[in-house]
């Protein structure tokens, strides 16, 4: 009989392997929580290198985060694993943040290894294809550059799709606070891709 | 003064000094739609209506949000991008990490027993807490039952016990010796028998037999209590800095 405490029922297929993995995974299951680990650590990386972009701190990061939710297993009140495990990986990047605040040296190296680029168009021709890359360069740079709050502040709700106030308390600040972020680090991008803008207008 | 009259009527350089005096970052707010008072939505809306370069400003934040908006959730990039290293966690992290008490540990390797287990090492702490400290209390009373004081107990009661019966058997096989003791000065022997024999032995007949048993009950209790709460203990490994796996 499997152990549904604590967990919702779901008609999602994706959530129901995932609250029935990390329910094996609370009965001492190394395998079923490693099948989560699997599943989802390559979007935990990608979401915490938009966060923390030098790639071998954000690889730590989401060690951390493997760690963490094995460790509170337990601490899981039911609705998406996924979502937790998140959770989990934006305070661990968060703390990557602080600990660099703490030991500052260089600042994060611009990620020219990432190979992903947005979805072009079928129809899109090269030039097209080719601006978007260097759009996309271009805004990587500038987004490694922005501080570690603003940068997150405008990931999680630019592009993760978090809403003000759950940024708040993942972050522990006011919704004002979180706003004002969002348009300093706007204000900030603006300012460093100056002489870039032309990629980004018409 | 041509040069400082083309200066002054150069509408760029004037527009530049108007736009120093705009708040930037309620434009920003505008551009996102985030005005939430009226008189101040009015205010970055002029600023956007009679500045250009509030409107350039105004318009390219909106651009900078669609680009970042377009540039791929984690579950997008994940898709494409792998992560550097695999995350997957050791046997030996594990056991690190979620060590459990052994109670857990032996109710996991019985399967459905585990939960048992969890429910045992769940109760086990103040369960075990209050057995130690009933043990202790028990322990106290019994000190005090048996020799007024917990520190003769441990000093002078303990000693005097084994050598209460050697003082009765000096009574009995040697009343003058026995009855010097009662009558001469107080000495060391004497004091003993007066602070042992003198009120237990009428009365503590029946207390002794008691009070050791409270103490033995109590000390058992103590024991057992401690052992508890370190069975249900669940200690929490700091997490080991692992460099890749």
């Amino acid at each position: 009989m499997e152990d549904l405490r604590a967990t919702t029922v779901t008609d999602d297929p994706v959530q129901r392997r995932d609250l029935i993995l990390l329910n094996r995974a609370r009965e001492g299951d190394l395998d079923a929580f490693n099948d989560l680990v699997v599943v989802y650590q390559d979007m935990l990386f990608a979401l915490v290198v938009r966060m923390v972009p030098d790639r071998d701190q954000a690889s730590d990061a989401v060690q951390e985060a493997f760690f963490s939710a094995y460790r509170n297993m337990e601490g899981f009140r039911g609705g998406s694993v996924r979502s937790w495990l998140s959770r989990i990986a934006i305070n661990a990047a968060m703390d990557a943040q602080r600990l660099k605040k703490r030991r500052p040296a260089d600042p994060y190296p611009e990620l020219e290894d990432d190979t992903w680029q947005p979805p072009a168009d079928a129809s899109a021709d090269p030039v097209t294809t080719s601006l978007m890359a260097e759009r996309h360069r271009a805004l990587n740079a500038a987004m490694a550059r922005i501080t570690d709050d603003q940068r997150t502040a405008i990931v999680l709700y630019d592009v993760e799709g978090y809403d003000y106030a759950e940024i708040a308390g993942m972050t522990s600040v006011s919704v004002g606070t979180v706003k004002s972020r969002i348009h300093r680090g706007r204000l900030a991008l603006r300012g460093l891709l100056a002489d870039r803008m032309d990629l980004f207008r018409g | 003064m041509a040069d400082q009259d083309r200066g002054s009527d150069d509408p760029r350089l004037s527009a530049a000094a108007r736009h120093a005096l705009h708040d930037e970052e309620l434009v920003a707010a505008f551009a996102a739609g985030d005005v939430d008072d009226p008189a101040d939505a009015d205010r970055a809306r002029s600023f956007v209506d009679r500045c250009g370069m509030c409107r350039e400003l105004h318009d390219d934040l909106r651009q900078i949000r669609r680009a970042v908006q377009a540039s791929g959730t984690a579950a997008q990039r994940a898709a494409s991008v792998a992560a550097p290293r695999d995350f997957r966690l050791t046997a030996q992290d594990a056991a690190q990490l979620r060590p459990g008490s052994p109670v857990v540990r032996v109710g996991s390797a019985l399967g459905w027993r585990g939960r048992l287990g969890r429910g045992v090492a769940s109760f086990g702490r103040p369960l075990g807490a209050g057995l130690a400290t009933l043990g202790i209390a028990g322990l106290l009373i019994g000190s005090f039952t048996l020799a007024g004081s917990p520190f003769s107990v441990m000093v002078g009661g303990a000693a005097s016990a084994p050598s209460a019966p050697p003082a009765v058997d000096q009574t009995v096989g040697a009343p003058e010796q026995s009855e010097r003791s009662r009558t001469s000065a107080p000495g060391p022997t004497t004091k003993n028998d007066g602070a042992y024999g003198g009120p237990s032995t009428p009365a503590g007949g029946a207390g002794v037999p008691s009070a050791a048993l409270l103490i033995g009950g109590s000390v058992a209790m103590l024991v057992a209590g401690i052992g508890l709460v370190i069975a249900a203990r669940r200690p929490v490994a700091p997490i080991s800095a692992r460099r890749g796996n």
